[in-house]
């Protein structure tokens, strides 16, 4: 009696159409209407930077001076004005979101990739090993994430690079506390157990069984990490410890145009806007991932 | 609980010993000679020895940074580059003012965001919630350099109404305040809401009200109560990025704190005073999560029952 059960069952689950994982979450994730606007905003975002050239010129209006056009207030022309040596604002941003974007992007990237290992190897290894990782991220998570960032530029100088060290390796900690967390959750599942008892080695039991199952926290994690590097980006740059002019950079324009503002509101309001639209969308979007991603909202 | 309290500052220590290599490590690193900009341009290779014998430059890294440790141990974090004076000195002549603003930050974002919180779970999806949770969301998003400046556009250069930089009394604290507790004001705001939300849908809340309770006892006595721990957990923790954020904001104001005099030392490559303010900003820091920890200890006798 009990046999028939489980074979009928079985057929009727096959019978369903099986959806993947990945469409199961778009379907959630389509509900949400706040993050469906964020990946909206994200995507005419990113559509902007990406076809930059075809909107704009570069060299023309984004970095060429023209002192006749300097500090001009929006118009059809220049339609979020010009800054304080005369260049197209809109172009700049857009052009700025070339920068802030990957790097951004960079960034959580490197620290999703050692702190994921960190957190996974102190999940599953040896107790000593996972005292001596985390009491180091410990440490890490001791200097808030933007003072440990900007301590890092001010030593290897301002460059790309070493913003991108810098903001990645401040990220690393927390990208290790939640995969760890996760890992040791998993570890103790009957599954895990199963994999041991047929004979898989450690590593085929991290990678295939224990990191697929932990995807959900970090990618989660991710998307909000590359809000807070958009804006540790934007921070240091104001501070002059980012992307050095005339590269234009949300946060550097902020700190040119800082000195204008009681003649020429724009040139401080729209790169501010671009910063928190981008910010907002992500944070939108993460908030709609981890709703659609928690198997506890399932249905 | 004084057993607790002992634990957590004797866990203190390697916290502060890990930090302290960590920014020590970096800060050697940094390309460039200390004794030339110890001396400024002019100096001869007598003077460059000597200077470099007096800071102890010619000794291996790790004797460096013992002796480090055990100066800071007796309150002496060496002399700055560019005053020559006290790193100690310096720090603490302007950390009452960062302390004065990041506390005046913490007090606005508690004393706006807890009631909008409470309000918005109380009347969840009414008008209310949902424009507090868009100012929320906004203020989480904001840079908070940019909401600085436009607020310096908009109440000090348009209607003049508060001073857009220095310190100078009351007034001049607004702005600065104001901007720094943004993103505080909005994460406390959210987690007073989800935070009371949850609560409010418990069984002994029905109860109380099932007896006859008055509201205001319900939501305040019975609800809050039991919603405090992440609402503390939040502003503590804003208190600790309020320090760092306060780099950023005491820029933007010329608030004369230790934000600005961090931005002030990195760009003069004042080693020692660079690292003696990370250090110092890691240990408040520290000891805010410690005072966190304690807190909660007041506010849940669970908590407190474990440590007895």
């Amino acid at each position: 009696m009990n046999f028939m059960t489980t074979i009928t069952t079985t057929t009727i689950v096959k019978r369903r159409k099986k959806k993947s994982q990945f469409v199961m979450v778009w379907e959630r994730l389509k509900q949400n209407r706040l993050a469906v606007a964020g990946l909206v905003i994200l995507s005419v975002i990113v559509l902007a930077a990406i076809f930059a050239n075809l909107l704009f010129d570069y060299e023309a209006m984004a970095v060429r001076q023209n002192a006749s056009i300097r500090l001009n207030p929006p118009s059809s022309e220049h339609w979020l004005g010009t800054d304080e040596v005369g260049r197209d604002i809109l172009a700049r941003i857009v052009f700025g979101a070339r920068i802030s974007l990957p790097v951004a992007f960079a960034t959580i990237l490197i620290a999703a990739v050692i702190g994921g290992l960190l957190g996974a190897i102190a999940g599953y290894g040896s107790r000593t090993a996972d005292n001596i990782i985390m009491r180091i991220m410990d440490m890490f998570l001791a200097i808030p994430s933007t003072l440990l960032a900007i301590a890092i530029v001010a030593t290897l100088g301002s460059s790309i690079r070493n913003l991108l060290i810098a903001i990645a390796v401040s990220n690393i900690p927390p990208f290790a506390r939640i995969i760890r967390s996760s890992v040791i959750t998993i570890r103790n599942e009957e599954f895990i157990e199963a994999a041991q008892a047929i004979g898989a080695n450690d590593r085929r039991i991290i990678f295939k069984h224990i990191l697929p199952n932990a995807m959900a926290p970090m990618i989660v994690q991710a998307t909000m990490c590359i809000a807070g590097s958009v804006l540790s980006i934007a921070s240091l740059s104001f501070l002059g410890l980012g992307i050095q002019p005339p590269t234009p950079e949300w946060g550097s324009m902020l700190s040119n145009g800082r000195q204008y503002i009681r003649v020429a509101w724009w040139v401080c309001t729209f790169p501010g806007i671009a910063i928190m639209l981008t910010i907002l969308s992500l944070n939108l979007l993460g908030d709609g991932l981890r709703d659609a991603l928690d198997p506890k909202l399932k249905n | 609980m004084y057993k607790f309290i002992l634990k957590r500052l004797f866990m203190l220590i390697p916290v502060l010993l890990g930090v302290s290599f960590i920014v020590f490590t970096i800060m050697s690193l940094t390309p460039g000679d200390p004794v030339q900009l110890y001396l400024g341009d002019n100096y001869s290779q007598e003077a460059h020895d000597q200077i470099s014998e007096e800071l102890g430059l010619n000794d291996p890294f790790l004797i460096r940074y013992a002796k480090y440790v055990f100066n800071a141990l007796q309150g002496d974090l060496g002399n700055t580059y560019s005053t020559k004076r006290p790193v100690t000195t310096e720090i603490f002549a302007r950390f009452p003012a960062t302390v004065r603003l990041a506390g005046a930050a913490l007090f606005f974002a508690i004393a706006v965001g807890m009631p909008l919180g409470i309000v918005s779970a109380v009347k969840q999806y009414s008008l209310t919630d949902n424009a507090s949770m868009l100012v929320a969301l906004l203020g989480v998003s904001m840079p908070n350099f940019w909401l600085g400046i436009m607020l310096i556009l908009l109440l000090a250069a348009n209607l003049g109404i508060f001073p857009a930089s220095g310190d100078a009394g009351f007034k001049s604290l607004v702005l600065p305040a104001i901007t720094l507790s943004a993103n505080s004001l909005a994460t406390i705001t959210r987690m007073t809401r989800s935070s009371m939300l949850e609560i409010i849908r418990q069984d002994y809340i029905r109860t109380a009200r099932a007896k006859g309770l008055r509201e205001s006892v319900v939501v305040f006595r019975h609800a809050l109560r039991n919603a405090m721990i992440p609402i503390i957990t939040s502003a503590g923790l804003q208190f600790g990025f309020a320090l760092g954020g306060a780099v950023l904001v005491e820029t933007v104001f010329s608030w004369p704190g230790i934000g600005r005099l961090l931005v002030d030392a990195i760009k003069l490559k004042d080693t020692p005073l660079v690292l003696g303010l990370v250090l110092v900003m890691a240990v408040s820091f520290t000891v805010i999560n410690l005072i966190i920890d304690i807190l909660y200890a007041f506010f849940d006798p669970r908590v407190k029952a474990q440590y007895k």
